[in-house]
């Protein structure tokens, strides 16, 4: 029979043995194990949020149904504040327009976000004619598309990743704090598109919707532009889980 | 074993133990990260807040089930008792992982925003389907128990809160378990599309649910509960109790009793260490008194107790033979109770 182990005793030569072999037999799999983990991750997608130098942006600004900015290049541009908050309370005077705002771009193909600098200086009423661009769901579309809900800043680059059932709780935060409900899906090409959602006329979701942030829903509803930005609306109830 | 308590009683199989515990832990983290970012540099990146929270989240995982494993495996092979002797500490490091992946789930999540980042992470959304239960929840519970059991790991709460209550309490990191399950898979589990998380969880609960099944097994076949015929049980040949070694035999009460020999004396004790439940009759006799595999504590086997200056006792049973074969009472003495023996001689015959 074996000598038995004592802590505060001199290590039996088989129990020796045993260490020998499994710390660095442990050591070795933990180290392997991670490397597996870590390389098996989905990748986030590519999103860019440059924080590195502000830019400027030039346009007309509206506030409804959401913070953005239809600028003289022809883009709409949602705008959001630093933090997970929406921009509605700093710009709601300034609707109507021709302003240059001062930001960060957040961008996620092709699609453009502006997180707007704090303080004054973030926004400029400019000289000239607010050009009148905006053409709020022209010629809508009955649709019903099978999708993601994101909060769009966190999805355009300020969290990575920013869908998913990890970042639910993030979402579910930031589009109670004012940030825009986008969804995630795809058109008729493959290619994948985000609508701006609107539930009964609001980017302020009910609870019952928000619930479904971040998880697979089938959404029917009507499919129209402002500027070159998709939007989707529908009410509260044509939001549903998918598969049902 | 101690006469005053100490915040840790520290010998070099503790500090190395620590500081290989430690080691790989480090390695885990270091290995996860820079996995992580070479596989995925920007812009396709993992945002490094996340990346050391799950880093922090799969290192705890796989912490657990070494844990919940040291237990079994010790049971099932002796030699497995170094990693078993300092399990306390990695419990302990194992607590602040969770925590540290806690707060920065808590904060990157959580924070930044309208609400209190506790009450966004952990109450910020319903469920509206089975997939959308809210993982956190699960998390934040066994979050509590490890809390619980980091907090009395030491040895002043297993004295005060007396070693049944002591046990019951760490027993809930069965529950917590549970609930960590419960936390990957209606979290992680829920996004990401790789087999390599789901294989991974069912191969540890598969695998540490077969570790207990066989440790218990072998448990139970060592020492199978045996009847009491006129208030004593047979334990068996005198000369089969290995010298300085025991035989444990299991009463119908559910008590199990250390049956030791010690030279030309055979004496019993009870199987259960007072200091954390460890089986006193897979120790020996060192020095003169039964040494405990677990931590080491020791007991005299006249009467059960701790030789001086320690003050610990555990009970004593009465042995007697016949013909050659030894019965205990079934009955147990009061903690440090004096008995007699039985006297053999060299070989074994009585």
């Amino acid at each position: 029979m074996s000598e038995l182990y004592v802590g505060y005793l001199k290590t039996p030569a088989a129990h020796m043995r045993v260490i020998r072999v499994i710390v660095p037999l442990l050591a070795i799999g933990f180290a392997m194990l991670a490397a597996v983990v870590a390389g098996s991750m989905r990748e986030p997608g590519e999103a860019v949020w440059n924080t590195g130098a502000s830019q400027q942006w030039t346009g007309r600004l509206i506030d409804d149904p959401y913070p953005m900015l239809l600028t003289d290049a022809g883009e709409t541009l949602l705008i959001v504040e630093i933090s997970k908050v929406g921009a509605h309370e700093r710009l709601r005077l300034l609707a109507g327009q021709r302003v240059t705002l001062e930001g960060f771009p957040l961008e996620r193909d092709g699609r453009k976000m502006i997180e707007l600098l704090t303080g004054d200086a973030a926004f400029v009423v400019t000289d000239g004619v607010a050009g009148e661009g905006f053409a709020h769901a022209e010629r809508r579309t009955d649709v019903d598309v099978v999708g993601e809900i994101v909060d769009g800043k966190c999805f355009f680059g300020a969290m990575k990743p920013g869908d998913g059932k990890g970042h639910k709780a993030c979402a579910v935060l930031c589009i109670r704090g004012g940030l825009p409900p986008m969804v995630r899906t795809r058109d008729l090409t493959g290619e994948w598109v985000y609508p701006l959602l609107l539930v009964d006329g609001s980017s302020v979701l009910p609870e019952e919707v928000l619930d479904l942030v971040a998880e697979p829903v089938r959404i029917e509803g009507t499919l129209g532009r402002i500027g070159d930005l998709w939007v989707l609306e529908c009410d509260g109830a044509c939001v549903r889980p998918y598969p049902d | 074993m101690s006469v005053a308590y100490q915040a840790v009683q520290w010998n070099r199989h503790k500090k190395v133990y620590d500081l290989c515990a430690g080691g790989a832990l480090l390695v885990f983290i270091v290995a996860f990260v820079a996995v992580g970012v070479l596989l995925h540099p920007a812009p396709g990146e993992v945002a490094v807040p996340i990346l050391v929270m799950r880093a922090l989240g799969v290192c705890a995982l796989v912490l657990l089930h070494v844990i919940l494993a040291i237990g079994p495996l010790h049971r099932l092979d002796a030699r497995f008792a170094p990693l078993l002797y300092n399990r306390r500490h990695l419990g302990v490091l194992f607590f602040f992982v969770c925590l540290l992946h806690a707060f920065i789930a808590i904060g990157f999540y959580g924070g930044f925003g309208v609400q209190n980042p506790l009450i966004a992470l952990l109450g910020g959304y319903g469920s509206e389907t089975l997939t959308g239960i809210p993982f956190e929840l699960f998390g934040f519970g066994a979050l509590a128990i490890f809390f619980l059991m980091a907090s009395t790991s030491h040895d002043f709460f297993t004295r005060n809160l007396t070693p049944r209550w002591w046990k019951l309490l760490h027993s809930l990191v069965y529950v917590a378990y549970a609930l960590i399950v419960a936390h990957v898979v209606f979290g992680v589990l829920q996004t990401e599309k790789s087999l390599l998380l789901p294989t991974l969880i069912g191969v540890g609960v598969m695998g540490l649910t077969a570790l207990h099944l066989a440790a218990g097994v072998r448990e139970n076949s060592r020492s199978p509960a045996q009847g009491a015929a006129d208030g004593w049980v047979e334990v068996g040949p005198a000369s089969e109790i290995p010298e300085g070694r025991a035989r444990v035999i299991g009463l119908e009460n559910g008590d199990r009793v250390a049956v030791y020999r010690d030279g030309d004396t055979v004496r019993a004790i009870t199987n259960v260490c007072p200091h954390q439940g460890g089986p006193l009759g897979e120790g020996a006799v060192v020095d003169g008194c039964v040494t405990c595999p677990w931590h080491g504590y020791q007991f005299n086997l006249e009467d059960g107790t701790s030789p001086p200056p320690y003050t610990e006792r555990i009970p004593t049973y009465d042995v007697r033979t016949d013909a050659g074969v030894v019965f205990v009472k079934a009955d147990a003495n009061e903690p440090g109770t004096p008995t007699q023996g039985v006297t053999i001689e060299r070989g074994g015959a009585l």
